[in-house]
This record gives C-alpha cells, sequence and structure tokens, in this order.
C-alpha cells in the first residue's frame, strides 16, 4: 500500500506526461464529414472537395479536412462537424457547395458559426 | 449511386473503419470490361460473415442495416459483372468488382481522381495507393508523397487542387478524353 503522499506524486508526474501528449495539431480547426454510404449518396464527396476548394482559395492553413462513418442522422445528410479549438462542436445538416462557402468564410476563417444551417438543439 | 466512383469510395470505408494502414485501389479497365479491387490489411472476416456480407440486413457495426456491399453486388449484377469478397493472409480483405462495359446498365466510372485524392486528405494515417490501368499502360498514385508535400507547403491545400488536376489529366489522356 502506498502512502497518500507518493500517490500524488504519482498523479503529478502523469500529469505532466499527459501534458507533453497533446497532439501539434490542437490549434487546428478540425472539419469532419459524415462518410457513411448515407452521406456518399447525397453528395459527401462534393461537400470534402468543396470544404478543400474553399479553404485553398482563402489561403486557410490552420484547418484541416477529415471524415468519419454515418452521424447518425441519414436525412439530414450531407453533414460535417466543425471543431475549433477551445469551442463547441457545431454540426452543420444538409449542406451543399453555396453553404460550405458561407461557412468557411464566416465560421472559420472569422470564427463565427452561421446558425442557419445548424442542426437544431 | 450516381457513380462507380462512388461505389468504391463506399467500399473503401469499410476498410477504413477496419483499421486498415495500407489500402491498394485498383481500377483496371480493357475493351469489354471495368474491374476494381479494393484490398486492404484490416481487422479482417471470418467466412461466415462473409458469406453473409452481401445480405442488405446484415452489418459488422453495430447496426442494423449494411448497405455498402449490397449496393454494389445489386450493380454489378445489373450489368453482368460480379462481386467477390476474399480474405487475404496474412489479413485484410480483397474486394473485386467486375462490370461488363457494353451493357445498358452500364453506370460511368466518374471522377475517379477526386475520390483518390479526397480519400488520401482526409485520412492522413492510412497510406493509399491507387493504380489505374488502361489497357497495357498504367498509373500509380502515392498518398504518403501528397502528403510530404502537402506538409513542405505548411498544409497549403492548392497543393491538393494542383494534385488533383494532375492526375485528372494523365486519366484523361490514357483513356483518350473519353469518359469510361
Amino acid at each position: 500500500m502506498k502512502s497518500i503522499a507518493e500517490i500524488d506524486k504519482i498523479k503529478s508526474e502523469m500529469q505532466e506526461k499527459l501534458h507533453t501528449r497533446t497532439p501539434e495539431t490542437d490549434n487546428d480547426i478540425r472539419i469532419i464529414v459524415g462518410m457513411g454510404t448515407c452521406g456518399i449518396a447525397c453528395g459527401a464527396n462534393a461537400v470534402v472537395s468543396a470544404f478543400i476548394n474553399e479553404l485553398a482559395f482563402n489561403k486557410v492553413m490552420n484547418a484541416k479536412v477529415t471524415q468519419s462513418g454515418c452521424l447518425g442522422l441519414c436525412d439530414k445528410e450531407p453533414m460535417a462537424q466543425v471543431i475549433a479549438p477551445n469551442q463547441e462542436a457545431v454540426t452543420y445538416i444538409n449542406l451543399d457547395e453555396a453553404k460550405v462557402k458561407k461557412i468557411v468564410s464566416e465560421h472559420i476563417i472569422n470564427g463565427k458559426a452561421v446558425s442557419e444551417f445548424q442542426l437544431s438543439k | 449511386m450516381r457513380c462507380l466512383a462512388l461505389n468504391i469510395l463506399d467500399i473503401t470505408q469499410n476498410s477504413i473503419k477496419a483499421k486498415s494502414e495500407n489500402i491498394v485501389l485498383t481500377v483496371s479497365i480493357d475493351d469489354e470490361t471495368l474491374l476494381f479491387s479494393v484490398l486492404d490489411d484490416g481487422e479482417g472476416m471470418t467466412d461466415d460473415k462473409i458469406s453473409q456480407a452481401k445480405n442488405p440486413f446484415f452489418s459488422t457495426k453495430d447496426k442494423k442495416v449494411g448497405l455498402g456491399l449490397a449496393l454494389l453486388d445489386e450493380d454489378t449484377r445489373d450489368c453482368g459483372g460480379m462481386l467477390t469478397i476474399e480474405s487475404v493472409t496474412p489479413k485484410g480483405i480483397k474486394i473485386t468488382a467486375t462490370f461488363k462495359r457494353n451493357h445498358i446498365n452500364y453506370i460511368p466510372l466518374g471522377d475517379i481522381a477526386d475520390i483518390v485524392v479526397n480519400l488520401a486528405v482526409t485520412n492522413v494515417n492510412i497510406h493509399f495507393i491507387f493504380n489505374y490501368i488502361f489497357g497495357k499502360e498504367s498509373i500509380i498514385f502515392d498518398s504518403r508523397r501528397m502528403l510530404k508535400v502537402i506538409k513542405e507547403n505548411n498544409n497549403d491545400y492548392n497543393v491538393i487542387l494542383k494534385e488533383k488536376k494532375f492526375l485528372k489529366d494523365k486519366i484523361n489522356v490514357l483513356n483518350g478524353g473519353i469518359d469510361i
């Protein structure tokens, strides 16, 4: 049995380790597009292309486009989540190229979520 | 699916979910048939699961339906082709689909360059190799090379657009300027 002081010491050591393990990409904005069968059939690939085009056009360097599986609301596909550091994730539904354009210019560049395309809470 | 390339994207999602590290996509075209295959080194499937994989009400994930392979199976059978699912050693799955190109129900291939590059960009931890074979000539795309160039350019997505255009142009030249 270890004493409480020892346990506290282990705790502080582990916390330091955990801190160093934080990935460097933490400062990047992540854009997660749902790529289930439902999403792909509704045009999720066009949404990924649109995000890449807009990020390239606006020369945004601190955002990354990634993908996930079905996000669970197949009737609202194509969907995407935008996760900015230290902010809550915002889910956008029924996306198309025009909406992506607006999301990139308002949310990703100016940091203000576009409420009209959001999934209502 | 509107085009075969979207089917390839959909089937590749299974390989991504199975925690594959390397995925080889092949599209091979001759005068009569189009063949595509997806080879991965993921978790793989037991023979029992493989035999049920084409059933739309069977899924290895925690869902009630699994439509990906079922839709592809229907598309292949509609135009006189076939879909095979086989285990590969030491681990992984190979899925091969063939289509008769002169069949009335044949669906066009679509923008395969767009889909392969998007897959490589959105799954940076997976090594994608894409082989496009037309007759006796072929094109190879390697995702690691592209990701290295993106990193060298400080995550500039203009590199991706250039890569897409380059791959698309090469495929177009091989096809002789017609849509497959």
